[in-house]
């Protein structure tokens, strides 16, 4: 039972989207994707506010909806697929007001677990996941407006997840490092979003109550943006850097329900964007089946 | 197999990180051709034009102009716009003040794009009372 309990709990931990190409005007926290449930279907949407500011007087809002579901093949695979809907809004001095709406880029993605251990001190497992992010969203090729390029629902090109994920878990306390690159291929228009890679620490406690389980959370992350390359083959301004993210959340189990809460904000950042992340908030709930 | 796995990560990012691709970095300045003034004489009480064509390889960032008084080394007039375009005719004047006697002026007009490359075009003319 203990066993079952820490495995759940690990579960219950695993997320792993960092930031994102299209609002990537600057390093920001990281984000949450899919709860992937170690051995349980699941669907789900989870809602998102990410904002950034400027000193020379803009301020970018991403609201995003995102529907996810997993499907478990087997102890050792999971499928999962999300597609997000993103309404962005950019209010600027100089430019005014501009605003983007639809469907994002749907991410399909496939993890593996090669490695997996569970006593009764203490359990661990290893997850790697390969993704693709397609290019469902809609890209506009900003070149010459003083909208930024990545002011988009989409990056118009197929990007390619790698993803570890290393959990430990020993009583009701919960370790978690998670390793990511992305892939950004050159899209329709000849522009080319920046790798990215990331590392996030993860530190969890579970609280058990009768009918519920509390998990507070508490999460560092870093992060490097390459720079873009525009279509003509010069890096993009304003793009590209490193970020150290710190974000706390509480999730909470309840039979075959689980919700989540989650906010966050970027401590440092390095780069020549002049955009800086304000507060993240994150909202999700899943039915685990 | 965990160890593999975190080494993996490392290398990645460690390439993720590497420096700017040289020929990547825009190191190119902008070219302006002055279209006016286009004569050397200007009369006082009437507007100086200012126009001027703007190129770059990759992406301007702003255009200024600065007319100065060369009589007095004073600045007479400034102003600039920002832009993100790859070229522009861009277009201003400025009012010529009553003088006594002939004047002369500067007409500067500096470009930079986003790489931070600065290129500057001058022309120097007279105002006659």
């Amino acid at each position: 039972m203990k066993k079952a309990s820490l495995l759940i709990l690990i579960s219950i931990l695993s997320y792993s989207s960092f930031a994102c190409d299209i609002c990537g005007c600057a390093g920001m926290t990281v984000g949450f994707g899919n709860l992937s449930f170690f051995n349980q279907h699941q669907v789900g949407v989870r809602y998102s506010l990410r904002q950034f500011n400027s000193p020379l007087g803009s301020d970018d809002y991403f609201h995003q909806i995102d529907l996810n579901g997993s499907y478990v093949l087997n102890d050792r695979f999971i499928l999962s697929a999300s597609l997000p809907y993103l309404s962005a809004q950019r209010t600027s001095v100089e430019v005014g007001n501009t605003s983007v709406a639809g469907a994002g880029d749907a991410t399909v993605k496939v993890t593996y677990f090669p490695w997996r251990y569970g006593g009764e001190v203490w359990s661990s497992r290893l997850g790697l996941n390969f993704g693709l992010n397609l290019p469902t969203g809609n890209f506009v090729d900003r070149d010459g407006s003083l909208v930024p390029q990545n002011f988009q629902i989409g990056t118009g090109s197929l990007d390619y997840l790698f993803e570890a994920e290393w959990q430990v878990g020993k009583g009701n306390w919960v370790g978690l490092v998670q390793g990511r690159y992305l892939v950004n291929t050159l899209n329709t228009d000849a522009y080319k979003f920046g790798n990215q890679a990331g590392l996030q620490f993860t530190a969890a406690y579970k609280i058990e109550r009768t009918k519920i389980a509390l998990v507070p959370l508490l999460n560092f992350s870093i992060e490097h943006f390459d720079r873009d390359v525009n279509n003509r083959g010069y890096y993009q301004f304003g793009t590209g850097g490193d970020s150290f993210n710190v974000l706390a959340g509480l999730q909470v189990k309840a039979k075959d329900w689980l919700w989540s809460v989650r906010g966050g904000t970027n401590l440092s950042q390095t780069g020549d964007s002049e955009y800086i992340p304000g507060v993240q908030i994150y909202l999700s709930t899943s039915y685990l089946f | 197999m965990k160890l593999k796995v975190l080494a993996l990560f490392v290398c990645l990012i460690a390439i993720s990180c590497s420096k700017d691709d040289a020929d990547k970095l825009d190191t190119q300045m902008p070219e302006i051709n002055i279209l006016a003034p286009d004569t050397s004489h200007y009369k006082s009480e009437t507007n100086l034009p200012v126009i001027a064509e703007v190129t770059e390889n990759d992406q301007l960032h702003d255009i200024r102009v600065e007319i100065t008084n060369l009589m007095d080394s004073t600045l007479a007039f400034s102003t600039h716009t920002h832009q993100h375009q790859q070229s522009t005719l861009y277009e201003t004047s400025m009012w010529l003040v009553p003088h006594t006697e002939a004047q002369q002026y500067e007409v500067k007009i500096i470009a930079t794009d986003h790489a931070g490359n600065q290129a500057s075009e001058t022309r120097v003319v007279t105002v006659v009372p």
